[in-house]
């Protein structure tokens, strides 16, 4: 995984699990890998990784079971709680983007009914296409 | 110690039985001659015997030094520093060897020269006189067994004595070398210089002891100062090792 | 664990490490930075014993480096020191002669992952697979503190994932490890503790994610910031 080495490395490996339960990839009650395997799946350092695991358990996402390892926390709710939270932050992410170039409210608005039209799906597979492209 | 002994044979190996080898091919030849009565085969025999034994006297400790200088002036010296091993073992290894190889050559030219002797014995005819008188010319005294054992102790003993304070004294000269220098050019002539000092002083202060004692004692009192170099030189040697010595 | 007090290490009229004073703890990866000179591998080499410090000393358990500290440092020189006549094997049988807590076995598999052949001569090798070599006999001692010089130098990328991992996977509570690395960006997320080193004078030393999440910068941010 590559990480943007100016932000806490915790933080977006804790992301990146939560992708990981949001998507589906991961389910509720799984186990999650060791300690030691998930530093070097990621490759990043053990404590990392242990700090990783204390953090999704304080946020209720993971739970340690002693002599066994780390589970998911087996909530059915889990998976929607993710989605919610991974939605949370991307629009949060955007509304600042498109704040800090000076669109306001009405303009956010538009420009998102304008992509979530049906008729302008093609629109946004061009944007896609382009991206790939440019990519 | 053992392990390092390992590698210590392993790095030496090959000049050893190289010499042991031509030095089975020249008893070979001198056996073959005197069964078949052939001058030529007896004469190479005895050169190449000769000519082996004593390389192999020169060669060992000459090996053993020139080893020392490459391990403590190139890398590979991590080898053996990496290791937790004291200087005092290193080197007691390194001597340990020498003492070891020496002692090989020396049974094997012994039995070569004893059965040698014997073959020529019974060819020439030669009498117990002439034996005596030859044995004398070299400083034996008579032949009974204890005076065989002297004799040999005294050899073994000077040659042993020798050789080893030499090389003790050299390697005190490598390790004194490669500290001040620490890697920077002249290292060669640097340490043979040392070398040539201590040993100039050695020579002349034992010549002086030696002299100032009755005849009777001079070869134990010889050996003794010998003994004495080697271990003044070991313990030098392996403190300038184990305190100054970077690589 | 590993102490270091006044290290003062002078060759001749240049100073390479000019009274440095710090502390290498257990359960932790270490990364040296600093420019080519900057101290680190004569740091490494003093503690490692190689080198006798001008003054000040690095102290192991409490006593200055030395024999008993050789037993529980394993390091790893930027250099080629094999004996020539050996193969890569023999290499493992050494390190198991005299270092009882050599793993034979996590030397072979390590062999094995870095595609080295256990019977090939040591002298055919070529600098980065002589690397690897140097890699796999440091890191199947089990130590208490690893001292790795440039472990990527050298190593094609593949090969540096591979180094990585056994690295990270070698870490366990009552181990360091001492990394020195040009390679900023590609070792940074495995670091927890960044020391910052330059004309033998430590600038900073740094816990590496309070340095994300205090002052946002990452490792090679810091790194331009403090060697300009």
């Amino acid at each position: 995984m590559q990480f943007d080495a100016s932000a806490p490395i915790y933080q977006q490996v804790v992301t990146a699990i939560k992708k990981e339960i949001a998507s589906g990839t991961i389910h509720p009650g799984d186990k999650l890998p060791s300690c030691r395997d998930l530093a070097v799946s990621y490759r990043i350092n053990p404590n990392t990784a242990a700090r990783v695991y204390q953090v999704l358990e304080a946020q209720e996402v993971a739970e340690t079971r002693r002599g066994m390892g780390t589970y998911v926390r087996d909530d059915p709710q889990l998976k929607d709680t993710m989605l919610r939270e991974m939605a949370d932050g991307y629009t949060a992410q955007y509304i600042r983007e498109m704040k800090g170039l000076g669109f306001d409210r009405e303009e956010l608005l538009k420009i998102l009914a304008e992509w979530s039209d049906p008729e302008e799906q093609t629109k946004e597979d061009a944007g896609n296409r382009k991206e790939k492209t440019d990519a | 110690m053992a392990a390092l002994l390992k590698y210590e044979f392993r790095k030496t190996k090959v000049l050893n039985l190289v010499i042991l080898i031509i030095a089975a091919i020249g008893e070979g030849a001198f056996l073959l001659g005197s069964v078949l009565w052939a001058d030529s085969a007896l004469l190479t025999g005895s050169i190449v015997l000769t000519c082996a034994a004593a390389a192999g006297f020169l060669l060992v400790p000459f090996q053993s030094a020139d080893l020392l200088y490459r391990e403590l002036n190139t890398k590979q010296s991590y080898m053996l520093f990496l290791t937790p091993r004291s200087p005092k073992s290193i080197l007691g290894a390194k001597i340990l060897t020498v003492i070891i190889w020496l002692a090989v050559q020396g049974v094997v030219f012994g039995i070569f020269s004893c059965v040698d002797a014997a073959v020529l014995y019974r060819a020439s005819g030669a009498t117990e006189g002439l034996l005596s008188a030859l044995l004398s010319s070299v400083g034996g005294a008579g032949f009974s067994v204890s005076d065989l054992v002297l004799f040999a102790a005294k050899i073994i003993g000077m040659t042993y004595g020798f050789i080893l304070s030499v090389l003790m004294a050299y390697f005190f000269a490598e390790i004194v070398q490669s500290t001040v220098l620490n890697g920077r050019k002249g290292g060669v002539w640097f340490s043979l210089l040392i070398f040539v000092i201590l040993f100039i002083a050695f020579i002349s202060i034992t010549g002086r002891v030696t002299a100032a004692v009755p005849e009777a004692y001079q070869f134990s009192v010889a050996a003794c100062m010998d003994a004495a170099c080697v271990v003044l030189f070991f313990f030098l040697a392996s403190s300038l090792m184990e305190k100054k010595l970077s690589v | 664990m590993l102490e270091t007090k006044n290290l003062v290490k002078k060759f001749g009229s240049k100073t390479a490490v000019d009274d440095i004073s710090f502390t290498i703890g257990p359960g932790k990866i270490y990364l040296l930075l600093g420019p080519n000179g900057s101290g680190k591998t004569t740091w490494m080499k003093i503690a490692a014993t190689l080198t006798k410090p001008t003054s000040g000393n690095v102290y192991w358990d409490g006593k200055p480096v030395g024999i008993e500290s050789r037993k529980k440092i394993s390091y790893m020189p930027t250099e080629s020191y094999f004996y020539n006549w050996m193969r890569v094997a023999d290499v493992g049988t050494y390190y198991s002669d005299f270092f009882e807590d050599f793993d034979a076995r996590k030397f072979a598999d390590m062999l094995a992952k870095l595609d080295l052949a256990p019977d090939a001569r040591v002298r055919d090798l070529s600098s980065g697979m002589n690397a690897k070599l140097r890699l796999a006999a440091a890191m199947s001692r089990y130590a208490s503190v690893y001292l790795l010089d440039e472990p990527l130098n050298g190593i094609d990328l593949v090969a540096r994932d591979q180094v990585l991992d056994t690295v990270i996977a070698s870490m366990t509570p009552d181990a360091a490890i001492v990394l020195s690395s040009h390679l900023v960006e590609e070792v940074e997320s495995i670091a927890s503790t960044a020391v910052f080193i330059r004309d033998g004078k430590i600038l900073e030393i740094r816990d590496t994610e309070e340095l994300r999440d205090t002052d946002g910068q990452s490792l090679a941010d810091r790194y331009r910031l403090l060697m300009r």
